[in-house]
């Protein structure tokens, strides 16, 4: 069968009502979800602003394939679409600059430690020897850690997200993990 | 001085995640209500690809994302019978659960034998080796574990998946590692490895990498393998414990 063989410039079906409402529904839902993915890695106020009305629109001609996806694979569907838009522009790796320029500026415990400063200060210099492994990762790596951690993807969603399959995502996670912890153990740290 | 244990990165960055944007923009109705009046249409080429022709933003993959992305953005054809979105079920009516996959430019039906080969289907249990990709007249995909009678008995049509010749040979990769090692009860590391090169030289995938991320360990003898397209790379690993 041929689900839809309108030549591209084929001006689209009128959409009826409920499709209309579905949208509006997948919309309300998700918006916040996508603002808040593309906001994280732009820090831009007019570039998401830019990035998600286009994510969006694209999603309302897709929305016939997305209405029967659970919605949380709705939202990493669109969040790959947002990558795909004008994301790649905007780096992981400024993100993770500015991410490092926060906790650099956080103010260092005083000397003298008691008992709790000294946990204190073991926590810093854990986050510093974090930080450079972390630096040390290729961007690849570094993305899926972060898209793990700060988006909660799982296996399945990571490889949608990334168009990969899925055991191939779950690979390239513990591929990610392993380096992480060379990088780690190389700095001084131990298993 | 004390030594540091490695600490978990996901957790420690879940723990450090980037500023929220400030305030609350709310939910813009306008824009909504510009998107369904067809007045607001997608943009003909990507936002912002003139800054840079290759940003590292997830540099693993972004290739296939703009590939596979383009694709159904840019071609209706292609969109017609490859959809790009799939659910796979994990059973054999519209009830059952299901999971989203992206299709990553390929068979769809490949797409969803990966997560059941791979214990991802929610601990759903395959009582056959088919897959059955079925559509509904507007172009959602749905992957049943059933024979190709399941479209007609739910009243959707044959899904149809017209692979160019080198989606076909992915997916020839992809199904023979599927069968000759995803789901053997155990391969170790050299078989694994032979069954994938064969397997390359048999489908004319060149220039592809067999990386092994881990080798086998006395606990974890049996290997698995996952296939990157964006990377040209087969990886082995032992059998992964548990999801990320």
């Amino acid at each position: 069968m041929t689900v839809d063989d309108r030549p591209a410039d084929a001006a689209p079906d009128p959409p009826d009502e409920g499709a209309k409402a579905g949208f509006e529904r997948m919309f309300h839902a998700h918006y916040r979800a996508v603002r808040g993915f593309v906001w994280r890695r732009t820090g831009n106020t007019s570039a998401t602003d830019e990035i998600v009305a286009e994510v969006f629109t694209i999603a309302w001609t897709k929305y016939p394939q997305l209405r029967d996806l659970p919605d949380r694979s709705v939202q990493v569907w669109l969040w790959r679409v947002a990558t795909f838009v004008g994301l790649r522009s905007y780096t992981a790796a400024g993100r993770y600059q500015r991410l490092v320029e926060r906790l650099q500026s956080e103010p260092i415990p005083s000397v003298d430690p008691g008992p709790e400063d000294d946990h204190q200060l073991s926590e810093l210099h854990s986050d510093g020897l974090v930080q450079r492994a972390l630096d040390k990762l290729d961007d690849g790596d570094r993305e899926i850690l972060q898209l793990v951690a700060w988006e909660q993807l799982n296996g399945p969603e990571l490889a949608m997200l990334l168009g990969i399959t899925p055991q191939a995502a779950r690979l390239r996670l513990m591929r990610a993990r392993q380096r992480f912890r060379e990088h780690f153990e190389s700095m001084g740290g131990v298993r | 001085m004390s030594t540091i244990e490695t600490p978990d990165p996901i957790e420690w960055l879940r723990r450090h995640q980037p500023d929220p944007e400030p305030g609350d923009p709310g939910v813009p109705e306008d824009l909504l209500a510009s998107i369904l009046s067809g007045e607001r249409t997608p943009s003909p080429t990507p936002l912002f690809t003139r800054r840079r022709r290759r940003a590292p933003w997830i540099a693993g993959g972004l290739g296939v994302v703009m590939v596979a992305t383009a694709a159904f953005v840019l071609s209706h054809e292609r969109e017609a019978t490859n959809p790009t979105a799939v659910a796979c079920m994990a059973g054999v009516d519209m009830s059952a659960e299901r999971f989203g996959l992206l299709a990553f430019g390929g068979n769809p039906i490949d797409a969803c034998r990966e997560l059941w080969d791979t214990g991802q289907m929610g601990g759903a249990v395959r009582t056959t080796d088919q897959l059955t990709g079925c559509a509904t007249d507007d172009g959602a995909a749905f992957v049943f574990p059933a024979g190709p009678e399941i479209c007609e008995q739910l009243g959707l049509f044959e899904l149809e998946f017209t692979p160019d010749e080198e989606t076909e040979r992915l997916s020839g990769l992809i199904q023979g590692l599927s069968e000759r090692v995803n789901t053997q009860t155990c391969v170790g590391l050299d078989e694994a490895q032979a069954i994938t090169t064969e397997l390359l030289a048999e489908f004319e995938l060149e220039g592809w990498t067999i990386s092994v991320i881990a080798g086998p360990t006395p606990t974890e003898p049996c290997m698995t393998t996952g296939v990157d397209p964006e990377n040209t790379t087969v990886y082995l690993s032992p059998l992964p414990p548990s999801d990320p």
